[in-house]
Formats: structure tokens, sequence, C-alpha cells
């Protein structure tokens, strides 16, 4: 084997003792505040409402876990090419027998569940940029070599941003230049890829957004000049979230009696702006706990990325908190105004099945980094 | 390697927690120092505007009784979308009518009947259930009719592509359905509110009609009903609150009341500007002809505003009360006017061809009017459509050849020339202007000429002017014609208001009328003869309606006066004090001002003249419509009659006059069209209708 290690041993014990644990606790923690405030953003407060549903999906989420802990990840790393063309063969696959759920076709209908492809190319993308950085006959930190994983990357976002599903496209960008970052690249290339990049934004701003999108962005950059008019429109998700969080004050108006959540005026409220539910009927207090817990799991996740011996793993765990990290950012920052919206859920507490399954895939594959020693 | 990854993971770690603060910061920023400006814009949000609509005011009769009133209630609507299922069968999809959704919602229709007989058996609720069903089946299927004819009608235009680039078409025709399939037709009328609070409740999760206490009963229901996903019970079946026009005789007076219509059918420029220069909303109502449109501004009240708070939705903050609209009073009689419709009816019916369509009676009208205040107590007219109806049937009546959408009282939709009834104003000018006095005597032989067209009904021989009105001597008018001329004919034709308006701001009155004049003979390529002026002499070639002729004869019982004509007795608000306006709203103003000075006097010797005269017609031995008197009850009329001529059809059957003879109080017009001869068809209508005045 190229990497050097020959054999891995697998002990739930070492999984769970120490950070391990300690991750899969935060997240099973935060799912579960999530599912209270789901219930709380229900507009059916029946059997039917979305709780029950996401808390089904939760259980599911779990087993799924527990049989991604149980892989070996070097497996999986060499295997990841073969990985990353299933992917992108689903991709494609979604690109002509796909369904459409919220205007794009994104989704692919397998049975009786959809399965958004968009996540499993996320998985797929930190395997194979873990192999191919990870490798280190090629490495002098050069500008050069990036071309060949910035390729790799690039493929599945061109496919999923014609779906079209920008937000899950751009989270590709923060995992790879996380990936990129970590597995040692100059500060001089970086520099050179971060002017690259801000030359890319401008362009896709006026080439590739659509009319909605580019005004979102519009908003976000004058919000505190919004006239009465945009506030209803263009504005409005942005100005509900605002006064919903405001509203909330220090310590919240209580579970199940924020106004705005109640009466319907935050709009998505069950899904993007969960935080902003939080926010109201929590207060300052909540945010800043709910804040704090997913600190603790980054950190916890960077410490263990820290202390795993073979790099593949470290570079997937580093890939994986990169996709939550930003996620969890752009998502709560869209709620004050600092990020322009983007349909980006929270990871763990926004209602969706599909996403919270591959939250804990990907949490499951960081656990069985920690709990494999290599021979 | 190991070594550069572990430094960079520091570098990440640092940055997080030293970006962790500026998103923590932005939060107590809002939450803690913007904390009171953002609560309050919360509070505001609760607020909801909403409008509050005024009761459009009720139209009575002049004695106070009820015609027209507004009453809200509950309508069903449904859709096409949810009332036919589609089934496909390879590459084609059938729709068909989605019988289970009618079946539960036929169920709870019956559930919450408001006529519930006590005492009823299983066989009779079955019988009336299956014949609700029947009927809603009905009206979906007429509904999908109407849609399929929308959809081809919104097509017609694209028609070109379908040999083109049939994908296109395929695609335009899928846009159409989509659009026509979510639409609301309306289906069922005047549910009850029981039924209403049913429906609403098991289509919808909230319910606000049920009570506190039933709460743990209504949970339980709600968890059953939200397994059947309640949406589905009565697909395609909605319900709407709306302000209906109750019409309490369906088609009395249909012309004159008018319809109503909603804004939102307009075309799109008159719609925006109604909503912007005059503040109506889309979904308001607004007349579209008759009184409904003349007194819009009266009936419409004034739409109020409130504000209601999400969380208390018992009490609410008005910022402006709604108006109520006013009421009308209309000049008209009830009875009266119920009387002559149905009579009306019956002579039209009896004076319908039955061999030939067109050459039979085709309709008739009726108008009575009080001489000096010119409130019009009967304007009738025969066919008529039910006004609730109209759109529904809009493409039969719009075909029907007996036109029961015109307004035969007032409207020139076909020229109907006045006939012998014109012979009155005609002998009332010649005597005012001395043209001749009424010792002058024609001589009638029946023809003017041997032989020819100018014929007379009867020898009459030597005649004069009082014999001539009342047997309706054509031969004494042809020399008065003739001797007139036309300028004088002219003159003598709108002194007595024929060619003008009767300032009633009738939209059907399009058209003032048609008088000849030499000019107008000369434009049209037609010399001015003798032959014309005598012809005009006896009414033929002028045009009026039988409200212009029930005027003319009102000027000439008033001796001279022409009365100012109006539908409306007073106007009031709501329950308030009556407020007595007579005819100075909303009406056309530039006609009833011309009104004012409208006299013409003519002296007491000539009036009696005419009046004795028209009272000949019924009592004099050669009176024309003499057969009529013994009919009469106690009351002396003067009348004429007039059978106008039409070439190749029956002739038009006139009756006017005025009643009672002593001191008259009363001018009527009854025209019967292609019914005759005068004093048959049109007569014993008109005499039916002043014995019932009479009896009053």
């Amino acid at each position: 084997m190229k990497f050097g290690y020959s054999k891995t041993q697998f002990s739930w014990k070492e999984a769970f003792h120490g950070m391990g644990g300690l991750i899969f606790i935060l997240s099973i923690l935060l799912t579960l505040i999530g599912l209270l405030f789901i219930y709380s953003a229900s507009p059916k407060r029946g059997a039917d409402n979305y709780m029950n549903r996401q808390a089904s999906w939760f259980l599911v989420s779990i087993v799924a876990f527990l049989i991604t802990v149980r892989f070996d990840y070097l497996i999986l790393v060499k295997h990841s090419y073969a990985i990353y063309l299933v992917a992108i063969l689903s991709l494609i696959a979604t690109h002509f027998l796909g369904v459409y759920r919220g205007g794009a076709k994104s989704w692919l209908k397998l049975g009786p569940m959809l399965l958004q492809t968009s996540e499993i190319m996320k998985i797929a993308i930190i395997f194979l940029l873990a192999k191919v950085l990870s490798d280190e006959t090629k490495k002098n930190g050069g500008i050069k070599e990036l071309l060949y994983p910035v390729l790799l990357t690039g493929i599945p976002m061109g496919l999923i941003v014609i779906q079209p599903d920008l937000g899950s496209s751009i989270i590709f960008v923060p995992v790879a230049f996380a990936m990129i970052f970590v597995s040692g690249i100059r500060f001089k290339a970086l520099a050179i890829v971060f002017l690259i990049m801000v030359n890319l934004a401008v362009v896709v701003y006026f080439y590739g957004l659509h009319e909605y999108q580019k005004k979102r962005v519009l908003m976000f950059m004058n919000q505190d000049s919004m006239t009465r008019e945009e506030k209803r429109s263009s504005g409005y998700q942005l100005e509900q979230s605002k006064i919903a969080i405001g509203n909330g004050g220090l310590t919240g108006r209580g579970w199940g009696k924020g106004t705005q959540n109640v009466y319907g005026l935050l709009p998505e409220r069950h899904t993007d702006f969960i935080f902003a539910v939080i926010g109201e009927e929590m207060g300052f207090v909540g945010i800043f706990l709910v804040l704090l817990l997913y600190l603790i799991l980054f950190c916890s996740m960077l410490v263990t990325s820290y202390t795993t011996l073979a790099v593949p793993g470290q570079l997937i765990i580093i890939g994986v908190m990169a996709l939550h990290l930003s996620q969890t950012i752009v998502n709560t920052a869209m709620t004050v105004g600092m990020a322009p919206i983007t349909g980006l859920p929270l990871p763990f507490m926004s209602y969706g099945g599909s996403s919270l399954l591959f939250n804990f895939i990907s949490i499951g594959m960081v656990v069985s980094v920690a709990g494999r020693k290599i021979l | 390697m190991q070594e550069m990854v572990k430094t960079r993971i520091k570098w990440i770690l640092a940055f997080m927690i030293a970006g962790f603060p500026f998103l923590i910061f932005r939060f107590f920023e809002i939450q803690y120092i913007l904390h009171e400006k953002y609560s309050d814009d919360a509070v505001r949000n609760l607020d909801r505007y909403k409008d509050v609509a005024p009761r459009r005011g009720a139209i009575y009769d002049r004695n106070g009784k009820l015609l027209v009133k507004t009453s809200a209630g509950y309508a069903l609507t449904g859709n096409i979308e949810g009332l036919f299922l589609q089934i496909k069968e390879g590459d084609e999809t059938r729709e068909i009518l989605n019988e289970e959704s009618i079946n539960s919602l036929v169920n709870l229709l019956m559930e919450h009947r408001e006529n519930k007989k006590d005492k009823e058996s299983e066989e009779d609720k079955e019988n009336e259930k299956i014949a609700m069903i029947e009927e809603i089946s009905e009206k979906a299927l007429n509904i999908y009719r109407r849609v399929q004819e929308s959809i081809e009608t919104t097509l017609l235009p694209h028609k070109e592509l379908a040999i083109k680039s049939p994908s296109k078409y395929a695609l335009k025709k899928k846009d159409a359905k989509k659009d026509y399939y979510r639409r609301k037709y309306p289906i069922w009328d005047n549910i009850s509110a029981q039924a209403a609070q049913a429906f609403f409740c098991n289509k919808s999760y909230f319910c606000p009609y049920q009570e506190d206490k039933n709460k743990e009963e209504k949970y339980k229901n709600q968890e059953e009903k939200d397994k059947k996903n309640f949406k589905d019970i009565y697909p395609g079946f909605h319900l709407e609150f709306t302000i209906k026009r109750n019409y309490l005789y369906p088609d009395l007076a249909c012309h004159l009341i008018g319809r109503l219509g909603l804004v939102e059918n307009f075309p799109e420029e008159i719609r925006d500007s109604l909503i912007k220069n005059k503040g109506y909303s889309v979904r308001d109502m607004i007349g579209l002809s008759g009184i409904e449109r003349i007194f819009e501004d009266a009936l419409r009240g004034k739409r109020g505003c409130k504000v209601q708070s999400r969380e208390d939705k018992e009490n609410s903050l008005y910022l402006e009360k709604s108006i109520d609209g006013e009421n009308i009073y209309l000049s008209i009689d009830k009875d009266l006017q119920e009387f002559a419709e149905k009579s009306l009816d019956q002579t039209v019916e009896k004076y319908k061809s039955k061999e030939e369509k067109d050459k039979g009676a085709v309709g008739g009208a009726a108008v009575v009017l009080n001489i000096y205040t010119g409130e019009i107590l009967v304007m009738a007219s025969s066919p008529r459509y039910e006004i609730e109806k109209y759109s529904e049937n809009y493409k039969d009546l719009k075909d029907d050849p007996y036109f029961p959408l015109v307004n035969r009282a007032i409207s020139f939709y076909y020229p109907i020339p006045p006939g012998s009834v014109f012979k009155v104003p005609v002998a009332a000018y010649v005597l005012q202007n001395g043209i001749i006095d009424e010792n002058r005597c024609f001589v009638c032989n029946k023809y003017m000429y041997e032989r020819g067209r100018f014929a007379c009904t009867h020898i009459h021989g030597k005649i004069d002017l009082v014999h001539a009105i009342s047997g309706s001597c054509n031969i004494f008018f042809y020399h008065l014609g003739e001797m007139m001329g036309p300028e004088r004919l002219e003159e003598c034709a709108y002194l007595f208001g024929f060619g003008t308006k009767s300032g009633l701001g009738f939209g059907s009155e399009e058209s003032p009328g048609f008088i000849p004049t030499p000019a107008r003979s000369a434009s049209q390529g037609e010399h001015w003869g003798d032959g014309k002026s005598r012809m005009f002499g006896i009414g033929q070639l002028i045009n009026a309606t039988p409200l212009q002729v029930a005027r003319s004869m009102a000027m000439i019982a008033n001796i001279g006066i022409m009365p100012k004509l109006c539908l409306v007795k007073k106007q009031n608000q709501g329950s308030g004090d009556d407020q007595i306006l007579v005819a100075q709203k909303g009406i056309a103003k530039e006609a009833y001002v011309a009104n004012e000075d409208w006299k013409w006097p003519i002296s007491q010797k000539n009036w009696l003249l005419i009046k004795q005269g028209m009272a000949r017609t019924t009592e004099g031995p050669e009176g024309t419509a003499k057969e009529l008197r013994k009919k009469l009850k106690g009351v002396r009329i003067a009348c004429k009659t007039g059978t106008s001529q039409v070439k190749g059809k029956a002739d038009h059957s006139w009756f006017a006059g005025f009643f009672p003879l002593e001191e008259p109080l009363y001018a009527f017009a009854v025209l019967i069209e292609h019914g005759g001869y005068g004093a048959t068809a049109a007569g014993p209508v008109a005499i039916d209708l002043i014995n019932k005045i009479m009896q009053k």
C-alpha cells in the first residue's frame, strides 16, 4: 500500500473514548435541540408534524452512523476514484431522471425515498481529495499541483450548478480549500488562489446568477437602507428573520411562543430559518449556547484530526469539519444579514431527512477515523 | 507532511476561535442593543389590515316593497383540477368526474340542511340526496364544458403554431389548461352557516368556529382526519364568503334594475382606473346596467378599514368605519309592474305567429307615468330574463330571436314608427299654430287619389279634426302633413319629445331616435316630396320608443308642460331618516335641466278639442277602440290607437293616451311589436292596466 499503513484495527472503545465520543454526543445533542424547535415551527400540531418525521429520520441516521463507523476508511480512500465515479454518474442520472423539489432537479427517486445526489458527492469528494492530497510523491506545495484537485472539485460543482442548486455547489469550495490548505499549500500559492477566487466570484455574480439571486446579494449589501417595498418582496425573508431574532431579546419569548414563528410570519422557519426560531424563542442565551456547542464540535474535530496519525484520515476529518463549519457559518450569519440568503440548511438542526442522514454519515467517518489504530 | 498538517490545523483553530466573537457580537447587537426596535416591529407585524366591505343599498318600489337586497353568505366554488380525475389510458388521458368528492360533499350538505323536516322517511332522504348529486354533477359538467370552450378561445390566436410546431402548441395548451383548471367557478349558493362551518373545519386544520369545550373531542376528530389527509376530503371544492345580491322577484323589471358585475372582469385599463380613481377593489361588485349603474355611487357605500391583531382575533380596531350604501326607492309600483309584465307576456304569446317565427309578435313594452311629477310607475318590457342567471344563460339570451336582453320601453334596437299615435301631437300643433281650425273639414274617400299608397282604413266622408283623431283618418292627416311641410313637422316632433333622450341615464338608450328631415333624405339620395310630408304626418317615417310616446301624451295631458321623467322617489341611508330626493342625484343632469323650461302652452279651447277627439276613440261610434269601452271599469280615458306599418311583416300595435279624462293624472303607452291592429293587441293590455291602477 502506498501510504505505508498496511493494517488498521478498529475498536469501539477507542472510537468513543475521548474526542470521538464527544463529537457523537454533540451531534446528537444538536439534533435533539433541532427536533425541539422543528416541533415549535411545525404548522401542524397534530400527529403528522414535521418533528415526528424528522425523528424517524434521526433513527435511520443513527443506524447509518453505526454502519459508517465500522468501515475501514483507508480502504474507502483506496477506492475513492470508484466512489467518485459512481457519484458523478448519479449526478448525471439526476440530470436526466431526477425529480423537482423546490425548483431544482436535484433528487433521485429510489423506491419510496428521495436521495439528494449532491450529498453523496460531498462524501465522495472528501475521500478523493484525501487520497490525492496525501500523495507525498508529488509534494512541493506549489501552485501547479493544485490544478488536479481543483479540476476534480470543479466537475461535480458544475453538474450541481446546472440543477440549479448554487448553494450546494458553492459549499464544495470551502471543503476543497480547507483540505488543500491543510495539506500544505504555500502561502504564496494561497494568495494567488485567493485572487483567482475573488475574480471568479465577480464573474459568477454577473453571468452565473439568476435575477432573484442577484437581488438577494444586493439586499444583503444594502440591508440597512431597504425601502418598504423591498422589505415586502426581495428583502422579506431577511427582514422577518431579523425581526424574529431581535424580538427574542436576551432570554427569548419562550418555547412555542415566538410570534414571528407561531403566526407564520417567518418564512421557511422549520428548514433554512430554524436558527431564527431559536433566536426568537430562546433569545441570545440560547443562540450563544447553540453556537458554543457548534464551536466545541468543530474544535474537537480539529483536535481529533491533530492527533490522528494517518494523513488521509486527518484530511477526511478536515473536509467534514469544513463542510459543517461553512454551512453553519453561512446559515447562522444569513439570519442576521451577515451573509446573503442561500438555501443552505443548518447542519443537524434544519428539517430535512436526507441532509440529516448524510450529516451523520460524515460524523460516522470522523468517528471511524478516530477509532482506528494503525498497526 | 504530518508536521505541516498539524501546523495548518492550528491555523484553522486559531481562525475559528478568533472569528467566533464576531458572529456572537452580531447576535448580541440585534438581540440586546436593537431589541426594542425589533420587538416593536414584531408587534406591528401582528397587525393585519383588513378592508371592511360596505353593504350595497337595497332597492324598493314606491310603496316600500323590497325588490333587491344584499345578503352575506357562503358559496361553494369548484375547480376542474379537483373535480375531475385524470385517468391515463395509453397515450390518452381521460377526465372523469370525481364522484367520491361529490358524494362526500353531498353527505355534508345533507347533514346540515337548513329546512330539515322532523319526520322524514329514509326514502325521501335518499331521493333528495340523489337529486342533489345529480344537480352538482351536472353543474360540474357544465363548468367542464365552459372551461374547455375558454381554453379553445385562448388558443385561437395560436392556431398557426399547431401546424408549425406541434410541441410549442402543446406547451401553450398545457399552460392554458393549467390556468383554467385551477380557476374557481360557482357551484352552489346559499350554503347554510352550519354546513359552511363543517366544511371549513374538515378542510383546514385550524377551526376557529368550534368552541373550546369541544376541544378534546376536536383533537380526537382531528387525529382521525389527519390519517385521511384532510386536504383530500372534498377535492376541487372551495368555500367562499360572498356578498350576494338577492332578487326577490327574479325577472321583475330586470332591464330597469340592471345587472352587477365583478370589477376584475373589466378590461385591464378600465379596471385599473376604477381601482385607482374610485377606490374599488378587484373583488368588488359594480353596477353594469340599469338602476344599479345609474345609482352606483349611492348604492355602493364606502369601504372601511380595520386593524386586527393576529394574537387577538376577537377585537379589532376600526380605522375607518364602512358606510353602507343608500337604499333606493323606485318610482315603480311593484304590483303594477308585475301586472303589466304578465299581461304583456300573455299578449305577445297570443299574437306570436305559429307558422312563421319572424312575422308574428316578438315582444312588447308598456310605460305609465305621472304627468305632473314625471315619475314612472310602470316600465315593462317583454320578454325578459332572470338577472341572477344572466351570465349562466348569456349565450342563449344573446342568440334568442326575441331579444330578451333589450329594454323595449326605451331602446331603439329596432326602428319602430309611432304610427297614428303621432297624429295627436300633429293635431295639437296645427290647432295651436292656427294652420287649421276645428271647423276645417277634409273629404275621405278611402283613397287620397282614387287609389295608391295614400289610403285610409275606412271611408270617413267629410270629416273634421275631432273625428279625424277618434277615427284615425289617414287622409285628414295626409293633408295636414302636406300643409305643414317638413320644417314644421320636424319642429312638432321635437316639441313633443321625439328625437330626444329620456334623460334617465340608461346605457341601453344610446340613440335619441330618428326624425326625418329633407337634409337627411338628401344625404341618402332621396328626394323629399309631399309624399314624405304626408307619411310623416301620420307618424310613419319617424321612430319612437314607448317612453317617448308616453311622454308626449303626458305633455298633452298637462296642457303643454313636459314633465321631468324620473325613476326614483327617494334615496335613504340605511335605516336613517328619509331623504326626499326627486331625481336629483345620478340622473343625467343636463337632460333634467333642459326639461325645466320645456313648455309649449296649449290653449284651453284647443286642449279640450284634442281631449274630445281622444275620448271619442273609445266613446264615439267612429272610434277606433270603441269595442274596448265596455272593458273600462268606471273610468273615462283619452287615448289613441296606432298601427304602424312595416314592410313584409305584421304591423306594430300601439295604444297610448292619458286618464282619467276629467282630471288627467297618468299618461301611458303600450306597444306590441308586430302585434297587428292597435286596438286589438296593445289596447286590452292598456285597458287592463288602467283598470288596475284605478282600483288601487
